[in-house]
């Protein structure tokens, strides 16, 4: 089983990462081939290089970047999850609020981005709400719509075992909207990514508290496109690393009862 | 024109630019809004129709510039020139470097960096003789120099631009320890209503804004401090210097021509930026332009309007060398060209 499973794995990898590698050998020998201003295009080799020789200024804006996404997205787990049952409990309570959560989809972030700097503390406090902002959305409508996706007949068997609301709420709507939540946090995650980098981008701190958006800002501003395609590289790895953790949970979660985690 | 090679190259770039996402910064997006006076876009009467790409948006520090547009003397050279207005983030070096425009406004330590790296950038005239990047803070902060501003406690939060190399500068000389340091949007909300915050400015234009706005402040300059590079110079391409010579000494003394009327009299030009989508009031910009005249006209080894000294870019290209922010000293004789007033 375990063979069979390591075997799944490789199965999986090897094809991404034949593509990457290829992909990576063709810029690798285009650069080479072509010697273009150094301002315009770098080879794959000059990013390794300079990523390795700056690798502590590197690590340390990934991991604030990384720090502020896993607040936001933590925070859009709970607050979306919980405002999406909320909405389900009523058509009225939906029909009054969910237009509001659209706008939260609607507004761009480096709009809202200057006034959190004026009410909060830049850097990861708020570059954290950045974060929060951008993947909420999601969250909310997946839950909402997994809940409501609940069959009726369902429902009504709790009710003629006398079922109080919270338990069919515990025990039924949440339980079953779990697949729909997890598609929501999957999105969600690759979301915080995006809206803790872009955050950093106006609400971001130039000291200890830099992110991989100031790295990105300055590369760009110094034209030193080794630096900047690091950082975009390492701001990739971490939005794989938050869809992984999601996907990992989902296994775990339903593996045993849901047909989207069962094995091939 | 660039080479097809090069050509393929700024492809492969675009594409993997948009699959890294955007990098711009937010702020104020660039204007495409012309200068030229009606009448004169174009190559309208035989004219060669120029483009200058300014790095922030009209306002008195590029006053020389809608002047010459604006009296016509771009056009008495034979050049029809555009301008177009620029914002926070815009790279004009890298536009110039590809041939997307002939002529733009970049800081001289970006010309350094960007030479670098292959970019074949020359420096033509030197806007200001003496930097006015500097920070301000709130009077009433007790604030007395720019090295208070970091280590006296008195200042909570300083906004400055990441990337440009005054910041490393400040950083090494004083420490980033004691305040916590965020990205200037290009606003005045932030400081405004804090008293222990200091923002990045030019020591003539935003402390005006403020002071109109009822708050007084005190301004401390870098060049003072011992950072003074030529912060707003005109430059082109190698390639474009070397094939239209003529239009480039043409251009660089209209530019010459236009900074002299402006220094004697900018309001006419003043009322012509408020047309040009100029942020800045007209009261400010007339204030603004008393108070740059020294930074323009300079010292007396400035011999003329424009000039730049290979002392300067040297020191320059030393504090650079030495802040990290080059790894090496380039040959600065290659970075700017003096065309002489005649």
């Amino acid at each position: 089983m375990t063979a069979r499973r390591v075997r799944d794995f490789a199965a999986r990898l090897v094809p991404p990462l034949c593509a990457a590698v290829a992909l990576l050998g063709m810029w690798e020998l285009w650069v080479r081939w072509t010697n273009p201003p150094r301002f315009l295009l770098c080879a794959p080799s000059e990013i390794v290089r300079d990523a390795m020789a700056r690798a502590g200024e590197l690590g340390a804006a990934t991991w604030n970047t990384a720090v502020a996404v896993a607040w936001g997205f933590a925070l859009s787990a709970v607050v979306g999850i919980a405002v999406g049952v909320l909405l389900s409990s009523s058509r009225l309570l939906e029909r009054a609020l969910y237009p509001f959560t659209v706008i939260l989809q609607t507004v761009p972030l480096v709009a809202i981005a200057p006034m959190l700097v004026i009410w909060l503390r830049a850097g990861v406090q708020a570059v954290s709400v950045c974060a929060f902002i951008v993947s909420l959305f999601p969250v909310i409508t997946n839950t909402l719509s997994g809940v409501r996706s609940i069959p009726q007949p369902q429902v009504e068997l709790f009710w003629l075992y006398g079922a109080r609301p919270w338990a069919v709420l515990t025990k039924l709507k949440l339980p079953g909207a779990v697949p729909s939540i997890m598609a929501g946090l999957r999105i969600a995650a690759g979301l915080a990514v995006i809206g803790a980098v872009v955050g950093e981008f106006v609400a971001g701190e130039l000291g200890a508290e830099r992110g991989l958006g100031i790295v990105v800002v300055v590369a760009a501003r110094q034209g030193e496109l080794p630096m900047l395609f690091a950082a975009v590289a390492l701001a990739s790895v971490l939005g794989i690393a938050m869809v992984g953790a999601v996907n990992m949970a989902a296994y775990f979660l339903m593996y045993r009862w849901h047909v989207s985690e069962r094995p091939d | 024109m660039i080479k097809p090679i090069v050509r393929g190259t700024v492809w492969i770039a675009l594409l993997l630019s948009v699959a890294l996402g955007a990098c711009g910064k937010g702020g104020k997006k660039s204007e495409d809004s012309t200068a030229t006076p009606a009448g004169s876009a174009g190559s309208a009467g035989g004219s060669r129709a120029v483009t200058l790409q300014l790095n922030w948006t009209p306002e008195p520090e590029f006053g020389g510039f809608y002047a010459a547009a604006h009296d016509h003397l771009y056009e008495r050279e034979g050049l029809a020139v555009s301008i177009k207005a620029g914002g926070a983030g815009v790279q004009t070096w890298k536009m110039v470097a590809t041939g997307a425009v002939p002529f733009a406004i970049a800081e001289a330590g970006e010309i350094l960096r960007a030479r670098l790296k292959d970019a074949d950038l020359v420096a033509l005239y030197a806007v200001y003789q003496t930097s006015p990047q500097a920070l301000m803070v709130h009077k009433a902060s007790g604030v007395t120099s720019l090295g208070e501003i970091f280590t006296s406690g008195k200042i909570k939060r300083v906004a400055m631009e990441s990337g440009l190399p005054y910041v490393k500068f400040v950083q090494k000389r004083y420490g980033f320890d004691k305040v916590e340091v965020v990205q200037h949007g290009g606003n005045l909300t932030l400081f405004l209503n804090d008293p222990t915050m200091a923002q990045q400015c030019f020591a003539f234009a935003e402390p005006l804004s403020a002071k109109e706005k009822g708050v007084e402040v005190s301004v401390f300059s870098t060049a003072d401090a011992g950072f003074n590079p030529y912060l707003a110079v005109v430059i082109t391409s190698g390639k474009y210097l070397a094939d239209h010579r003529a239009d480039v000494e043409a251009f660089v003394r209209a530019t010459r021509a236009g900074w002299k009327a402006y220094l004697d009299d900018a309001r006419p030009t003043n009322d012509y930026l408020k047309t040009q989508q100029a942020t800045m009031t007209i009261p400010a910009m007339n204030a603004a332009a008393d108070l740059q005249k020294p930074y323009v006209v300079g010292d007396e080894k400035t011999r003329y309007l424009g000039y730049m000294s290979e002392e300067r870019w040297k020191t320059l290209a030393d504090q650079l060398h030495e802040l990290g922010e080059i790894d090496q000293v380039p040959d600065v004789t290659k970075a700017f060209v003096n065309i002489e007033s005649k």
